[in-house]
């Protein structure tokens, strides 16, 4: 009886370890793989003659050495200073907009505002990465503004620097913030804030020794939320940013596209993955540690 | 809130008690600075509060579901409203807390959150949290309602205790008539934003001022004036346990009395209820403590028969009648 129960509960599963071997596992498998190997002269793979000495010499790990030189190193760290800062801007600017969306707005019009905030996924990241190029260019709508209304004699040069991809990657980034912060300022219970100004508390004190504490869950969400995918993000930064903003995504994109490098594009990829792994782990520790349920 | 004017004395224990809806709740608040009065004020100890924020009041307050910080331990709960009383130095925190928690009896469990703690415990460290304040005035927004009925006799005795032991004046919010009754010096009784009545537990139970307070205090029965001899616009209210079943007028003199007929024996153990019809098809509902045991003397009455329905005028309340 007991046996067939057990071996009834691997058939209930056996579609989602095929769905995830055939589309999560069987690529990684061959990204890792594909990492260890080396461009051949035209593109594509240079054959491996020798297993045995090819794995004894340490060739195989030649792309990840190449990864440290300095060149990718500093890609790398820029990478990782744009996501924190991303990260970090989007978590100033978000909790305001969902504070005063889940405790200071009307019933009626939370629906509306929230909706707001989710409008912009309707249409393609890629549109609405290109319409700020239309806003911020020399001769856009931005500088258009600022002339005609005699704040500047001179344009403003935004489009292709740093700045232009710091706001586009906040832009694009910022719902993702908003919406597990939101989640967890709506299940914050009132009477709480009261109690706390009700044993003397002023605003920012009620603020910091409880709203913060109990809405941390939803501050370490977004925070995952926005930091992984702009660590990534190469959309951004290839249309807003100039030569010089290249980053993570981009080295990676062009590996596997114009350099026609698949096996060092691979090994790049495999670190990031790696990078973000670990911080998910973090993250899934710390929500532990809370008693929190692990939304991810 | 409709143009109510209450005083409470210092040291007391007064109550809010009506039905859910009646603005006790809102009151309550508004002492505690959490909702603001549109007109009128709020004096605490003759200063005025009406404009005072609610963490700048001398009045803490003992929510209903606790409201205990769920992040905190239970002395890190007690101790969150210390450091913004400056007359108390930062090093005597510990001992405050120790203190406060010794006085509803937790002492032991500083380290638990309160998520590890029975409802009955979680509501000592709400109190020991406004207590630990020595405010001026506790308030209570029916504390004892989340807790099991078992236990909700016990925690009114310790609630008076502490009352009465600490001299703090208790402002407390319940819709139960036992507990405002058990509990309290004076009582409020309130209905739709105003007050009815105020007085002793006695004063309101056995005197109220209107027909609402008589009905939501207990059972109440109600005569017609004529019964008494009396012209007027009103009726006499009587309650049940004032009431007896007799078998004739003359059985006692000065009694009233009024012939009725036996419609129901309800036999309850610690007593019996009947319900009796007068000669209009008015129900009575009289109670009787079962002071001798059943076996041994048998019901003097039987459901279908006669009895007449007696009781002592002086315990009649005549009441006008209300538009």
């Amino acid at each position: 009886m007991r046996d067939r129960r057990d071996r009834s509960g691997w058939l209930l599963l056996a579609p989602t370890w095929l769905l995830l071997g055939v589309f999560f596992l069987a690529p990684l498998t061959l990204t890792l793989v594909l990492s260890f190997r080396q461009r051949g002269v035209y593109g594509g793979l240079k054959p491996v003659e020798n297993l045995g000495g090819y794995v004894a010499s340490g060739a195989f790990l030649s792309n990840y050495s190449r990864s440290l030189q300095e060149i990718y190193l500093g890609i790398g760290w820029r990478s990782l200073w744009m996501a924190l800062l991303t990260t970090a801007l989007t978590l100033v600017i978000g909790y305001p907009v969902a504070y005063v969306l889940a405790l200071r707005t009307p019933r009626r019009w939370k629906d509306l505002l929230l909706g707001l905030v989710v409008v912009p996924f309707w249409t393609s990241f890629l549109i609405r990465t290109y319409a700020w190029m239309f806003l911020l260019r020399t001769e856009g709508l931005l500088n258009h503004l600022l002339l005609g209304a005699g704040l500047r004699d001179r344009p403003l040069e935004i489009l292709y620097t740093e700045l232009a991809v710091m706001i586009g990657l906040v832009y694009g980034e910022l719902p993702f913030m908003i919406l597990p912060l939101y989640a967890s300022l709506e299940k914050l219970d009132r009477t709480l804030l009261e109690a706390a100004a009700d044993l003397g508390a002023g605003r920012g004190s009620v603020f910091r020794r409880v709203t913060i504490p109990l809405t941390s869950p939803g501050i370490a969400a977004g925070i995952v939320l926005v930091f992984i995918p702009s660590l990534g993000q190469f959309v951004v930064s290839d249309l807003l940013g100039g030569a010089r903003s290249m980053l993570l995504g981009n080295l990676i994109q062009n590996q596997l596209s114009v350099a026609r490098n698949h096996p060092f594009g691979a090994a790049l990829a495999f670190e990031l993955m790696a990078a973000v792994l670990l911080l998910l782990l973090a993250y899934a520790l710390y929500m532990k540690r809370k008693g929190e349920e692990v939304l991810l | 809130m409709d143009a109510v004017s209450l005083d409470i004395r210092r040291g007391e224990l007064f109550s809010l008690l009506g039905p859910s809806g009646c603005g006790k709740t809102t009151l309550l608040r508004m002492v505690g600075g959490l909702e603001a009065p549109t007109a009128g004020t709020i004096r605490i100890a003759g200063t005025d509060v009406t404009r005072v924020p609610p963490h700048r009041r001398p009045a803490h307050m003992v929510f209903q579901q606790y409201a205990l910080f769920p992040h905190l331990t239970v002395a890190e709960n007690v101790a969150f409203g210390l450091r913004y009383k400056m007359d108390v130095p930062r090093a005597a925190h510990a001992a405050k807390v120790r203190e406060a928690l010794a006085l509803v009896r937790l002492a032991g469990l500083e380290k638990r959150l309160p998520h590890q703690l029975s409802g009955g415990q979680r509501q000592r460290v709400a109190l020991a949290r406004a207590l630990v304040l020595e405010p001026q005035v506790l308030l209570l927004d029916e504390p004892l309602a989340a807790l099991d009925p078992q236990l909700r006799e016990e925690v009114q005795v310790e609630l008076k205790h502490l009352q009465r032991t600490l001299g703090i004046t208790f402002l407390f919010v319940t819709h139960d008539r036992e507990e405002a009754l058990g509990m309290s010096d004076r009582v409020a009784v309130m209905r739709r934003g105003r007050v009815e009545q105020v007085g002793t537990p006695a004063e309101i139970f056995e005197r109220p001022a209107t027909r609402f307070a008589a009905e939501f205090l207990g059972a109440a029965n109600f005569f017609p004036a004529e019964v008494a001899g009396i012209a007027g616009d009103g009726r006499f209210l009587v309650r049940p346990e004032k009431l007896r079943l007799c078998a004739g007028r003359s059985e006692d003199s000065g009694m009233s009395a009024v012939p009725v007929t036996v419609e129901e024996r309800i036999y309850q153990g610690i007593g019996t209820t009947w319900i009796v019809r007068g000669g209009g098809g008015e129900k009575f509902v009289v109670w009787e403590q079962n002071a001798v045991s059943a076996l041994d003397e048998p019901p003097a009455f039987h459901p279908g028969g006669p009895a007449f329905l007696c009781w002592n005028p002086r315990h009649a309340v005549w009441m006008k009648e209300e538009e």
